[in-house]
């Protein structure tokens, strides 16, 4: 899944969209509200990280207009404001959760992550499917008591296929997933990621539907 | 009630002013009364004498030859003492008749006297009214001189009789008007309660704001306290823009702030856990550049901290050009390259300054009107002026949609611009330093979607 960031400073962004990409996401940045308005509703995120300070002052209705239109993704707001007024508008306006700035990348990750389980409804990190055991705090994979070790796209996609268990997820999905709006995909670089995984894993663990996409098997035949 | 309080003063006050005319109606009705009376007794003093010398002059006083006549009159009393009515008429005269003693005496012979004439003081032989002090007590004498018969009467009265009596008169009259002064007050306390009820409601209404409720009063007042209401009203709204601008301060200045902070700590970190050089070249690239927005941020706050106390300024007489092509020529090269320059600049103009400050000022308007200019588009400088001040207008083209009203304000920035370098500081530090000129700064949009910078200064010294 991906995470929306909004924020107006491009070097403040940069440097978020560096660590969460280390951190194992794939931030999609937006630098006015409106702009993020429009990438909210035109596809699906894990999660909007939000800098109420923006050029545009469109924060907050952004937040009310997600809500009211019915997206209930996670925002995480960040602003440079300590009073508690502010942080009590954003939160009733529909945040759920808020940062002050200066931001601490250990906690934001933190924080992020607990959205994300609340999101989802589990109950811990660690996602538990058809033998494999990701952990999504300290990126552990293990297959069948086996550490395995991933590459950090191999990582996003394997979280995305143990949250959605057999459920078929397109190719143009998984691309989007792991190399964002911009990035320049081979065409035949998902294939090499499930390849991969395949290797590292299991051949039957992603099943490859033909002409729609790929699908993990919670409960194949060992 | 408090002492310092207008119910105090007012009951004081009023009080005061009703003593004060009573006494003096008092003053005003014991004087009246004593004249009056002197006159009446006056004149019964004159007609006794006369009744005496026409009884005396008609027959022989009966009495022995060398034996004066003494006539019996009631006791004296004390005006004090009150008596009924009945008590002061007697069966054989009045009480107060014995205020009145009289002697006659013909040539060296006393022929007649009243009975309270025994102590009576020496008369003087001179016709008309006399004031004798005998024994301490001062009396009133009439003497009567009857030629035909050589007969001399004098009557006589004492004077603290007539005092006691204008006393007495002028009491009857106070006491009444005395005895309402309590129940007076207390009605005047009540009506000045009532009356400064609204006054009270009003300071109520006041000492209730609080930063957080500071609505308008709406309250059902006198005329006089009406202007106060709205006097009020005025400064809690002034009050409520204060706190917005500073709420509104206080949120850019965080954000200002607190940004190039989180880009130092974002990147730091990234920076310690970065494996590949492109990343470490990111993040040290993302220092320098945060750590540069930051300390122009503190120098502009120091520049207007510094500004903020800064009581006087070294004024002198300065030519404007030169300060202009100074500051033009202090620009950086890339802003002086980028756009066209016009220059409209009359000869001879004056300032009276602080060269130093006003080059500051130009420096920053002219940075400005480069900055948001499209490449290659027109910045015009005009000047003008006459004996008292001189204008500068500094014109551009292309910043589209300005707000205008909050250009000069702290921190604030074009939203389409908040990428460009600085903070929103640098005119809100021109208007300061015009402002400590006693000199006026305006903006306005313009035709060709720029900003007119007009900045007026004084020519010469006030």
């Amino acid at each position: 899944m991906r995470i929306l960031l909004v924020e107006d400073d491009e070097l403040l962004a940069k440097g978020m969209i560096t660590r969460l990409k280390h951190m194992g996401y794939q931030p999609e940045h937006c630098t006015t509200g409106k702009q993020a308005l429009m990438a909210a509703q035109a596809s699906s995120f894990e999660l909007m990280i939000l800098d109420l300070g923006l050029p545009d002052g469109f924060a907050l209705d952004l937040i009310r207009q997600l809500r009211q239109s019915g997206v209930s993704m996670p925002i995480l707001v960040l602003t440079a404001q300590s009073q508690l007024d502010t942080k009590l508008t954003a939160l009733n306006s529909g945040a759920d959760d808020y940062l002050v700035k200066p931001i601490d990348v250990l906690e934001l990750e933190a924080r992020i992550r607990v959205l994300s389980r609340r999101q989802q409804q589990r109950r811990d990190d660690s996602l538990q499917l058809a033998g494999i055991s990701l952990n999504l705090h300290n990126h552990q994979c293990r297959f069948q008591q086996q550490d395995v070790s991933l590459t950090r796209r191999e990582f996003m996609l394997l979280k995305e296929f143990m949250l959605k268990p057999d459920r078929i997820l397109s190719r143009q999905q998984l691309e989007e997933l792991s190399y964002g709006w911009d990035g320049d995909t081979e065409s035949n670089a998902i294939e090499v990621h499930i390849h991969n995984l395949r290797k590292k894993l299991s051949p039957e663990v992603i099943k490859t539907v033909r002409g729609v996409g790929y699908m993990l098997v919670s409960q194949h035949a060992h | 009630m408090r002492i310092n309080s207008i119910k105090f003063y007012l009951l004081l006050g009023i009080n005061l002013l009703m003593l004060g005319t009573l006494s003096l109606n008092a003053y005003i009705a014991y004087h009246d009364a004593l004249h009056e009376l002197d006159e009446i007794y006056d004149a019964e003093l004159a007609r006794s004498a006369k009744l005496i010398s026409l009884l005396l002059s008609s027959g022989e006083p009966r009495g022995a030859k060398d034996q004066p006549v003494v006539v019996a009159v009631p006791h004296i009393t004390d005006m004090g003492e009150s008596l009924s009515a009945q008590q002061e008429r007697l069966l054989d005269g009045h009480k107060y008749e014995g205020k009145i003693a009289f002697q006659a005496q013909q040539g060296d012979r006393l022929i007649m006297l009243s009975e309270n004439a025994l102590q009576f003081p020496t008369a003087k032989r001179q016709s008309g009214y006399h004031e004798i002090t005998e024994h301490g007590t001062l009396w009133v004498t009439f003497s009567y001189y009857v030629p035909e018969h050589d007969l001399w009467i004098f009557t006589a009265q004492r004077e603290d009789i007539r005092e006691e009596l204008g006393a007495h008169i002028a009491q009857a009259q106070v006491r009444p008007i005395l005895f309402m002064m309590l129940p007076l007050s207390l009605l005047i306390y009540l009506v000045i309660k009532l009356v400064l009820r609204p006054l009270n409601l009003l300071q109520q209404q006041v000492a209730d704001k609080t930063p957080e409720q500071l609505h308008e009063i709406r309250l059902q007042l006198p005329a006089e306290l009406q202007p106060v209401q709205s006097a009020i009203n005025t400064l809690l709204q002034r009050i409520r823009s204060y706190l917005q601008q500073e709420k509104r301060f206080v949120a850019d200045a965080s954000h200002e702030l607190r940004t190039p902070l989180s880009i130092l700590q974002l990147h730091a970190q990234n920076l310690s856990t970065a494996t590949d050089q492109a990343d470490i070249d990111e993040a040290t690239d993302a220092i320098t550049q945060g750590s540069k927005r930051m300390s122009h941020l503190v120098d502009q706050l120091l520049a207007i901290a510094k500004l903020d106390h800064l009581q006087q300024i070294n004024c002198s007489s300065e030519l404007l050009t030169p300060l202009l092509h100074q500051s033009l020529s202090q620009l950086p090269l890339k802003l002086l390259d980028k756009v066209q320059w016009q220059l409209n600049l009359s000869d001879n103009c004056q300032l009276f300054g602080d060269s130093t400050l006003l080059q500051s000022v130009f420096r920053n308007v002219l940075d400005n009107a480069a900055k948001y200019s499209p490449q290659d588009g027109i910045v015009s400088v005009t000047t003008t002026c006459d004996k008292h001040s001189t204008r500068i207008c500094i014109s551009n083209s292309g910043m589209v949609d300005t707000e205008v009203n909050r250009l000069g304000d702290r921190f604030y920035r074009h939203q389409q611009h908040q990428n460009t370098d600085g903070a929103g500081l640098g005119l809100s530090i021109v208007k300061h330093i015009v402002e400590l000129h006693h000199g006026s700064i305006s903006f306005t949009a313009n035709a060709q979607h720029g900003l007119d910078v007009n900045i007026t200064l004084p020519a010469a010294p006030r």
